[in-house]
């Protein structure tokens, strides 16, 4: 999921649907739920 | 597969002899094109929403409503985009006891119809949770009551329970990904696989990912499970009927063949990205977590192993 928000991200202000600060938003969110998946688990 | 985009006006008329050929072909003569919208949804194909009448045998004027996915030429969100593998999927699916899908109605491969492959299905009237704005903080499921959200999420966990027990072999194998080993190896060789081709795309916390998929490759759990993943298993992409049960699943585009923990584990992440990852809170009847799976085991869903895929992947 982390990644299809990356690449949709990149899709998504390729073809001019949004501007690139507003499309880092998801795959921003995206990634901190990992971040934090992988610290819990590393506890 | 050549694709062209095309302009609007070509498309209709396009589409408008297309469609008249196919109908007829069904002893519905006469076809219309009585309204088009596009409503923006989407992002691994084109959606296009038509009304259509025609003429049938006895006379009377049959007015169908249809739904049209158009194959997108570029800006691709996966390796091999497929339009057509989302028809099989649901064609497959069509019949199987409390997994609905819409009804397929045509498929095309010639790109010159709409510059792109496309299929066609019934389209299915009713209402699907938003993911933006989250449909925890807007929309019609805020109006719900507390138990009217309960039944709804039941409704969708139920839905992905009836998924998970399809026997996939006759009419699904092709979903099968390619490689050796249990279905879970097939299903990590072919994320690894996609995970190298978005390797342009990964610039939001490339550390993170990394580390994400190395872990989940490191911490693999034994877990014997097959069956068919849909691979978004949320309920945004459910269409609900007035009375909260699911008429329709929609999105086949990365479904494959793996352990079931796989849609689990997607549709758990999806709501800590729509309620916790954005500062939400979760409404109240939508259950958390653990209740949530264990809602899942209740309803037949298969048990996934101590060191639970749900809690491996994703993350």
């Amino acid at each position: 999921m982390t990644l299809i928000t990356s690449r949709l991200a990149d899709v998504l202000v390729d073809t001019g649907r949004v501007t690139a600060d507003i499309a880092a938003i998801y795959p921003t969110r995206a990634v901190g739920l990992v971040a934090e998946s992988l610290d819990r688990l590393s506890r | 597969m050549t694709t062209q985009p095309m302009s609007q006006l070509a498309a209709r008329e396009s589409l408008a002899g297309w469609l008249s050929r196919e109908l007829a072909a069904e002893d519905c003569r006469d076809a219309a094109i009585q309204g088009l919208s596009a409503p923006g949804a989407g992002y691994s194909g084109k959606t296009v929403f038509a009304t259509v009448s025609c003429t049938a045998p006895d006379g009377a004027e049959r007015v169908q409503e249809l739904v049209f996915r158009v194959q997108v030429p570029d800006q691709q969100l996966f390796v091999a985009p497929d339009a057509l593998r989302q028809a099989r999927v649901m064609s497959a699916l069509a019949g199987r006891p409390g997994v609905p899908v819409p009804a397929i109605r045509f498929t095309e491969t010639d790109p010159q119809v709409l510059g792109a492959p496309f299929y066609v299905m019934d389209r299915v009237r009713g209402r699907v949770p938003g993911d933006v704005p989250s449909w925890h903080r807007k929309g019609w499921t805020v109006d719900l009551t507390p138990a009217e959200r309960t039944r709804l999420h039941d409704n969708g966990l139920a839905a992905l329970v009836a998924l998970h027990r399809v026997d996939w072999r006759p009419g699904l194998s092709f979903l099968d990904p390619p490689g050796a080993g249990s279905a879970l190896d097939r299903y990590l060789g072919q994320l690894g696989r996609w995970y190298e081709w978005c390797a342009p795309s990964r610039r939001f916390g490339p550390d993170v990912l990394a580390a994400g998929l190395r872990y989940v490759l490191d911490h693999r759990p034994g877990d014997p499970g097959e069956g068919v993943v849909w691979g978004d298993a949320r309920v945004g992409n459910m269409c609900f009927a007035d009375d909260l049960s699911v008429a329709a699943l929609f999105d086949w585009e990365s479904a494959t063949i793996g352990p079931p923990g796989i849609d689990l584990g997607w549709w758990l992440m999806f709501e800590r990205y729509l309620c916790e990852a954005q500062g939400l809170q979760r409404l109240d009847g939508v259950p958390g977590r653990e209740r949530a799976i264990a809602r899942y085991q209740e309803l037949g869903g298969p048990r996934s192993p101590t060191s639970s895929t749900t809690s491996c992947l994703p993350p």
